[in-house]
């Protein structure tokens, strides 16, 4: 960091002899400096809540049988946001089944609602729960298409196994990432 | 080990040489500055750590301003523009409403030791926008990501004192925002005063009389600029100009006072009364107005009594005077009558002339006649002493400046 400022203080001093007063409005001093940005995080909370960029201070579990989804809804509406990159994603879940043999399918579904309502998927892949007790898991999905018109994001569990298989996912670790830019 | 100790001592080598060139240029360029370009010394930063999109982050830089520095005027505009960039501006730019940035500065003297306030300043990137500051407002493009930060009332210094500023930057960004490396710059801005002074004379009714040499001449002007420089009056006449004492007019704000007795090689006509000023900047402005130079006296014309004409007790007197400028003093217009004795008038004291005494009847009073707009009197010579005899007749008449005329 040091080095980085001395070498902008000699920027800064060849800069002030250049410049000569010609119009109205003239600039006399450049200060610079960097910033890495990263994705949003979307963290899932209780109340079926999406936070975004706020981890959750307490946790919730929530019980899903086959055929029954457990959504998570940002609770804020982004009045149609557009992206310019399709969103490469890491999907972060702790969850268990009630019988983990053999490892039962969960579909974690990434998506966002545009401001007509229609629920558009970012990316969506199955996960593979292996454990009876509460255990994290992630997988990354790159995204299909670039998010338009964005209102309300939206992350989705889906039991995929058969009526009698139950999933218990906690919101503690649950969260979606967003790592970087399909390419 | 060996490699990276060479290249630490190149690098050193190359700081310090660029170092030198710039502390040499610096030092030319002070010795030979008289442009407006403003020095801020002591940069810090920018400082801001790694943050994630849709959330909001605070950058924060420092400076000191310090007014000894010739090139530091007072009154600077405070005046930041910002600039975030994309890493990869080609496929990811940077697009209006990505960021929204606010801030602050806390400002501090005595070598940053005192804090003296805060000072909070808004951003925008709206384009165009007006930079809105008693120097002058300037309207400005505004690219992509490009925020103008300023504080109308805001300046660069504070009094007497050299300033050293830390300002604080809350950059909000977009949760749409692409994820990757960003640039940030802010450049201090400032505006060059390219409105001239407003200069009123404001009792140009003062100027409706005559004036002449060893007149006593003040009047009071409106000058305003938050730069102003210098201010001054003058006559101007083909001859040579004149100049007036000036002051500000205490307990007045932007009222000066101009005042000077018109000297006496000043000429008769109508001149022009410059009032010129001047600001920091270079801009300047006038207002005029005329001053008529009176020094001819009124003429006198005389209508009664006529010459060689023989009066008895009653003589006439009647005087035609005018004066075309500034007016007769009719309280000031007189005759007398002295006796002509052996050829000689007597003298204006009415002392005897050797073994004779003469009459004088000293300056006496004529009155003006609004009926026939003369200066009339029927002279009763019983009443004046006045025997038979030749006697002179003089008249004197004055301006209301005071310039005098003689009929004799």
């Amino acid at each position: 960091m040091k080095k980085k400022i001395i070498v902008i203080g000699i920027i800064i001093s060849v800069l002030l002899i250049g410049i000569v007063s010609a119009s109205l409005l003239d600039f006399f001093g450049k200060i610079t400096g960097s910033v890495e940005v990263k994705g949003p995080v979307f963290y899932a909370a209780p109340g079926k809540v999406l936070l975004v960029n706020e981890e959750p201070s307490t946790y919730a579990t929530y019980e899903a049988r086959d055929g029954n989804a457990i959504v998570f809804w940002t609770e804020e509406n982004l009045g149609g946001i557009d992206f310019n990159y399709i969103p490469k994603v890491d999907l972060y879940i702790r969850a268990k089944v009630n019988n983990a043999t053999p490892s039962k399918p969960l579909e974690l579904i990434f998506g966002y609602s545009d401001t007509s309502g229609i629920m558009i998927d970012i990316c969506s892949l199955n996960m593979d729960i292996s454990t009876e007790e509460l255990d994290d898991y992630y997988i990354s999905c790159d995204g299909l298409s670039i998010p338009q018109d964005v209102d309300e994001f939206y992350y989705k569990m889906q039991g995929k196994g058969s009526q009698d298989i139950e999933y218990e996912i906690s919101t503690e670790n649950t969260k979606v990432e967003i790592i970087g830019v399909v390419e | 080990m060996k490699k990276q100790i060479i290249t630490t001592k190149i690098r050193k080598l190359l700081i310090s040489i660029s170092l030198t060139i710039a502390i040499i240029f610096s030092l030319l360029s002070m010795a030979t500055s008289v442009s407006a370009d403003r020095v801020i010394d002591n940069i810090e930063g920018i400082y801001i750590e790694d943050f994630v999109a849709g959330s909001t982050a605070q950058a924060n830089f420092s400076y000191s301003y310090l007014r000894d520095r010739p090139e530091n005027p007072d009154d600077s505009p405070l005046i930041f523009r910002i600039n975030i960039t994309s890493s990869d501006d080609e496929n990811f730019p940077v697009w209006k409403g990505d960021f929204e940035v606010s801030g602050f500065i806390k400002r501090y003297i005595l070598f940053g030791l005192i804090p003296v306030g805060e000072e909070h300043f808004t951003c925008n990137e709206q384009e165009p926008q007006t930079i809105i500051h008693p120097l002058g407002n300037e309207t400005v493009n505004v690219k992509n990501g490009t925020f103008y930060c300023f504080d109308p009332e805001g300046n660069l210094d504070f009094g007497d004192f050299n300033a050293y500023d830390e300002v604080f930057l809350n950059i909000k960004s977009h949760p749409a925002l692409w994820p990757g490396e960003y640039g940030l710059s802010v450049e201090l801005y400032y505006l060059t005063d390219t409105y001239s002074p407003i200069v009123n004379i404001l009792d140009k009714f003062y100027f409706d009389r005559y004036f002449r040499d060893g007149s006593y001449v003040d009047f009071e002007v409106e000058i305003i600029d938050v730069n102003l420089n210098d201010y001054w009056a003058k006559i101007i006449t083909p001859n040579k100009n004149f100049s007036f004492a000036k002051q500000e007019k205490q307990g007045y704000e932007n009222i000066y006072e101009f005042f000077q007795t018109i000297p006496n090689d000043i000429i008769e006509g109508d001149f022009e009364v410059l009032v010129t000023a001047v600001d920091d900047f270079g801009n300047n402005a006038t207002d005029n107005i005329t001053i008529k130079i009176d020094l001819t006296p009124p003429t006198i014309e005389l209508l009664s009594p006529e010459e060689g004409k023989v009066y008895s007790e009653i003589l006439p007197i009647e005087l035609n005077i005018t004066d075309e400028k500034s007016g007769v003093n009719k309280t000031s217009v007189k005759f007398r009558l002295r006796e002509i004795a052996n050829g000689t008038i007597c003298p204006e004291t009415g002392v005897p002339i050797g073994n004779y005494s003469c009459v004088n009847t000293g300056w006496l009073n004529i009155e003006f006649d609004e009926i026939t707009e003369t200066f009339t009197k029927q002279l009763n010579t019983t009443e004046y002493n006045l025997s038979s005899g030749e006697y002179w007749f003089d008249a004197r008449a004055e301006d209301i400046l005071g310039n005098l005329a003689y009929l004799e």
